[in-house]
This record gives structure tokens, C-alpha cells and sequence, in this order.
């Protein structure tokens, strides 16, 4: 499998536009706890780790920083109504099932992303 | 019975009742019923279908209760819901696992946008005569900023989960119609994500594979169409 550190001189102006609003966000870890953002991962060789090799408190806490980034954020759930971001971070935070749930969908968006950017990236293509 | 498909779209012939129950109180409920409303039950009446609403403070149990004996082929709605329950107006409860008549389901086709109904009401439902009951294990979820977006995101959310009734309308064998609504979800997912609008494809993607359908035993087994994700 390619990695997709340092890869953003492989991949084309139009996708990194299309991703604009992700290379801001947190991806994975530093070996110092702090978190590493999309844009970085792709600028340069860092020590990290990424989301596929976290652990579920860790996905947890990155998920929650990626919530918080947002200018705005509404879940509307038809079910209990909508929640706002700071309850959806509480919620995240507490590991409830509401917080769960919140976890799967970025661990859907950013499987995919990665996989994406490693097939952009690749040379072979 | 099977819904009878129009000889002509201009002079459909009434074949069929639905009874749509829509809470219609809060921005999400609100944001479904507006979508519904425009785009679906105008769908519904064009396929000859004579469509009853009872929407917003009409969406009562009292009211539902007098209707849906009646005979309705289909029963569709949308309202929050509450352990194994179906509210509707400010949620108060609608259908209550045991507390209904069975007249109300039987024979029925049920679909209701609302979660946790799935498993408890739903399977009540089918024990009770239902022929089909469509819902959901958990939320439905729907991301936005604000309510301008939720409109825009009205088509790909609420669109993808009308299909069971825009399916259905048109005479697709019940057994057939999880797996189209399966379809109509992924082109939405897609084109969420090539808009660039990738969290709300994976919110998307996660409200696909927490629908569920049971058949009756006359219809077929009980199936869901999707292997549910992994949670981390």
C-alpha cells in the first residue's frame, strides 16, 4: 500500500481544491500526542500515526477536533432532533451511541478520502 | 393487493389509498415534510394513488387510528421515535408496540422514516398482518449548517428514502424495492461526493445501511440488504 505522506505534488490542483475543507482537518497522531492535519500529512514526511492504524478512543478524539474545526455544525436526527456541535462533541466525547455513530461516518469519509488520494497519487496510474 | 400502475399519467385511475403522517413540528421534521410533500406525494397521486395527509397538529393518534382501518394500502410517515415507538405531532406517540389495533397494519405496507422503529415496531407490525414494513435501526441523520442547506441537502437525504414509496407506487415487488432504494442511496452518495460534499456522503452511506425490510412470510423472508458497518 502507498502512503499518502508527501504526496501532494502528485496530485492535481483541481482535486486538492475539491478537498480544500479536509486538508485542514485532523487525520491522525504525532508520536507527541498532538494532532496532524490532512495538508500536513500530504506536505511532508511527519511521524505519525493515521486514522486506519488508531485506536477507538483515539478516533474518538480526533473525531471530536474535526467536529469542532467546523465554522458550523447540525446533525439533525430524526429520531431526537437536532443536535449542535458542542452536544455532538459531548456526545462523541462520552463514546455514547449518538457519539458512535459519529465516529463510523468519519471513519466512511476518510477511508474513502485515503483511498482516493493514494490512487491519485499513485505514478503506476 | 398490488398497486395497479396507471394506463395514463393524465387520467390515472384510483387504484390504491395512502395514509402519510407527517409530525411536521421541528426544522427536521419540518425539512422532510416540505420535501415530501413537493416531490413525493404529487408523485403518489400522479401513479393514481389517493393520498390522505394528516400533517403537523393532524398528526395525532386519534386521528391515525380512525383513518388507517380504513382501507389503506399503503402507510407512510415521517416523526421522531421513541423506545419501540412512532410519534407524531410534538411526539406525541402514534404507534406503541402492543397498543393498536391490528386492523390498523394488516394487509398494509408500512414505511416510516423515523428510528429504532425498525426493530421492535416493525417486527410487531409484521406479527400483526403487515406485509412489508420499511425503517430504520437507528437515526436518520442529516448533516447541515443551516436550514438553507438542509433544503439542498432535502433531495439526496430525503429523496433517497422516498424511493420506497416512489417504488412501491410504481408496482416494483416488494421483495425488489430495498434493493433499488439501495441504488438510488449510492447515486446520491456519489454525487454528494463529487460535489465535494463528503460528510454528508458518509452520513449518507451510514443512513443506507441502517434501513431494514421485513417482508411477510407470503411476500418472502425477512432480509436486510446491507452489511451494516463496522463501528469502530
Amino acid at each position: 500500500m502507498m502512503s499518502i505522506q508527501n504526496a501532494r505534488q502528485r496530485l492535481s490542483e483541481n482535486f486538492l481544491e475539491s478537498i480544500d475543507k479536509q486538508l485542514k482537518l485532523p487525520v491522525g497522531l504525532r508520536s507527541d500526542g498532538s494532532m496532524v492535519s490532512l495538508g500536513e500529512i500530504l506536505n511532508s514526511e511527519i511521524d505519525a500515526q493515521l486514522w486506519p492504524e488508531l485506536e477507538a478512543p483515539q478516533r474518538a478524539e480526533i473525531t471530536a477536533k474535526r467536529i469542532e474545526l467546523q465554522p458550523k455544525f447540525n446533525l439533525g436526527l430524526i429520531g431526537t432532533g437536532v443536535i449542535d456541535k458542542e452536544k455532538a462533541i459531548e456526545e462523541v466525547r462520552n463514546r455514547s451511541r449518538i457519539g458512535m455513530r459519529l465516529v463510523d461516518i468519519e471513519n466512511r469519509l476518510l477511508t474513502k478520502l485515503m483511498a482516493e488520494i493514494e490512487e491519485k497519487a499513485d505514478p503506476k496510474r | 393487493m398490488t398497486v395497479q400502475q396507471s394506463p395514463s399519467p393524465d387520467k390515472p385511475e384510483t387504484t390504491a389509498k395512502a395514509l402519510a403522517i407527517e409530525a411536521n413540528f421541528d426544522d427536521i421534521t419540518k425539512a422532510a415534510f416540505k420535501y415530501r410533500q413537493r416531490r413525493v406525494y404529487r408523485r403518489l397521486r400522479k401513479r393514481g394513488i389517493h393520498v390522505i395527509l394528516l400533517s403537523g397538529k393532524k398528526a395525532i393518534r386519534r386521528k391515525v387510528a380512525a383513518i388507517a382501518q380504513d382501507e389503506i394500502t399503503l402507510l407512510t410517515g415521517v416523526g421522531h421515535g421513541r423506545e419501540n415507538a412512532f410519534c407524531g405531532y410534538e411526539n406525541e406517540p402514534i404507534f406503541r408496540v402492543g397498543r393498536y389495533e391490528p386492523l390498523e397494519v394488516r394487509g398494509k405496507v408500512v414505511h416510516l422514516l423515523s428510528c429504532f422503529v425498525a426493530d421492535g415496531l416493525g417486527h410487531d407490525f409484521r406479527a400483526k398482518g403487515c406485509r412489508a414494513f420499511f425503517g430504520y435501526t437507528e437515526e436518520f441523520a442529516v448533516p447541515f449548517q443551516d436550514l438553507d442547506e438542509l433544503d439542498e441537502l432535502a433531495e439526496a437525504f430525503f429523496g433517497s428514502d422516498a424511493e420506497i414509496d416512489l417504488a412501491f407506487a410504481e408496482g416494483v415487488p416488494l421483495d425488489q424495492i430495498l434493493g433499488r432504494v439501495q441504488r438510488k442511496f449510492d447515486e446520491n452518495v456519489a454525487r454528494l461526493n463529487a460535489l465535494g460534499k463528503r460528510e454528508a456522503a458518509a452520513v449518507l452511506e451510514s443512513n443506507r445501511d441502517l434501513l431494514i425490510g421485513l417482508l411477510a412470510e407470503s411476500e418472502r423472508l425477512s432480509f436486510t440488504p446491507f452489511e451494516p458497518s463496522r463501528l469502530v
